[in-house]
């Protein structure tokens, strides 16, 4: 790959605001598997790639670790016909990839050279990240039967709760429900105050509601945050 | 490598050269076309790895008295300074003709379209590239060798997906997209451009050289 140094001799261009840089890549392989490296301090690169695993997360890391994306768009570009797609450009101030290239044949070698604008897929917060939230209920004490958190929000998305000889395990398959239902008729003494290991970030808030179930008081919590499309999520137990 | 630009331009001479197969029939050039667009993208859209993007040719010349065989490789060539440069590898998809000015018009795509079969081969990444683009009939680029290096397993479910949707994956395994080169080849471009490189200058702003060489830093 070349780099090529346009300078200012194109008609017109227009440079996005740049990405922070990137610290932290996700690799998506389904709805339900991701393998993540780096940290959030800056910003998330999500790729899907089916066949994806942790090592190929850690490597794409080296790869865009502190990498900061500059889209711009210049058009009628002097370029020389040996400008490839892929290669590195410089022009009009702006360092940055050879994305697009439209070339019109005419009297002189000119191009419309792009980097696509970031705008679109500019997420500050991983959000696909959050829905494979794990919530892990641990160390609830539980008696013959057990209740079922659910929740009755966005469609499509559930909470599911299976009862083991340790405790009740519950785990969100979609973390978007905000529903503070709690369903069972048995005695609330059997249950108890459980850890909820939240394992992405996010902005977490904790709320609270006290009431009575059966002799009991019981309390609800929620840790409320948002996601990247400004939607609060709700993450729910039970204890008293 | 850097390229340099001169302050003067050289005025490209382009040329439309028709194959049937790999036989050479014949040529169109500058003084017969009228209209010659050229859309290759390495990403589109948005900035995004894991892509496979076709090129696209269009072009309006006067008929020629050669006939053109149907599905022609193109090769659109530049003659530019004296050198003679490929601006892409394309076949005809649509023609139409206009009687009343004797033109003819092509719609045409590089060879990316003939990733749209079933995938042809699982295991290592690199044999699978491989693997596909004999399926699509071209070579693999250096870029391809060069960059595709970590012996990432596709399984053999992927077979079930088209080779263009295994190339995505595979380019977004490496952080970049595959492209079909000027020269018609399988190539591969990571999103990450080389380092910005700068010549090492005192404090006037001067080049500093050595032995006539200017020096080149990384950022």
């Amino acid at each position: 790959m070349s780099t090529h140094n346009i300078g200012n001799r194109c008609a017109n261009i227009e440079i996005d605001h740049p990405w922070t840089p990137v610290s932290q890549v996700i690799v998506k392989v389904d709805e339900n598997t991701s393998y993540s490296a780096g940290d959030t301090t800056g910003r998330t690169m999500e790729i899907s790639c089916p066949i994806g695993t942790q090592t190929m997360a850690n490597n794409l890391l080296t790869v865009f670790s502190g990498f900061v994306y500059k889209g711009y768009k210049a058009t009628d570009a002097l370029i020389k016909p040996s400008m490839e797609l892929g290669d590195s450009v410089s022009i009009g101030g702006v360092y940055s990839i050879v994305g697009g290239m439209f070339i019109k044949g005419e009297m002189i070698l000119a191009a419309n050279l792009t980097a696509p604008s970031s705008g679109d897929i500019d997420h500050e917060y991983p959000y696909e990240e959050f829905r494979k939230i794990t919530v892990a209920a641990k160390n609830i004490k539980h008696g013959g039967s057990y209740g079922t958190m659910h929740g009755s929000g966005i469609s499509g998305h559930s909470i599911s709760t299976s009862q083991t000889s340790s405790g009740i395990n519950t785990s969100l398959a979609d973390a978007d429900f905000s529903a503070d239902v709690f369903s069972g008729a048995a005695s609330a003494s059997w249950m108890k105050a459980g850890n909820i290991l939240v394992t992405s970030g996010g902005t977490l808030r904790t709320v609270s509601q006290n009431f009575i179930f059966g002799s009991t008081n019981v309390y609800w919590k929620a840790k409320e945050f948002l996601d990247g499309e400004g939607n609060t999520i709700y993450l729910h137990y039970l204890g008293y | 490598m850097s390229v340099t630009y001169d302050a003067g331009e050289k005025t490209p001479v382009f040329y439309l050269d028709f194959y049937n197969g790999s036989t050479l029939v014949g040529s169109v050039s500058n003084a017969d076309i009228s209209d010659l667009q050229i859309q290759r993208n390495l990403i589109a859209d948005k900035p995004t790895v894991g892509q496979a993007n076709a090129g696209e040719l269009t072009s309006t010349f006067l008929t020629p008295s050669f006939t053109i065989p149907r599905m022609a490789k193109i090769n659109v060539r530049i003659v530019w300074g004296g050198a003679t440069y490929s601006a892409g590898w394309f076949f005809i998809d649509t023609r139409s003709s206009n009687p009343t000015n004797n033109t003819l018009t092509i719609n045409c795509y590089d060879a990316m379209l003939m990733a749209e079969q079933l995938c042809p081969a699982y295991g290592t990444d690199i044999n699978v590239v491989t693997s596909i683009a004999g399926q699509m009939g071209v070579s693999v680029a250096t870029s391809v060798t060069d960059n595709i290096v970590n012996a990432y397993n596709v399984p053999q479910a992927q077979m079930q997906n088209s080779s263009r949707d295994v190339l995505k994956t595979i380019g977004a395994a490496y952080g970049g997209s595959f492209f079909i080169t000027k020269n018609g080849e399988l190539g591969f471009a990571g999103l990450v451009p080389a380092p910005e490189t700068f010549y090492l200058v005192d404090q006037n702003g001067d080049a500093i050289t050595f032995g006539g060489d200017r020096i080149i830093v990384y950022s």
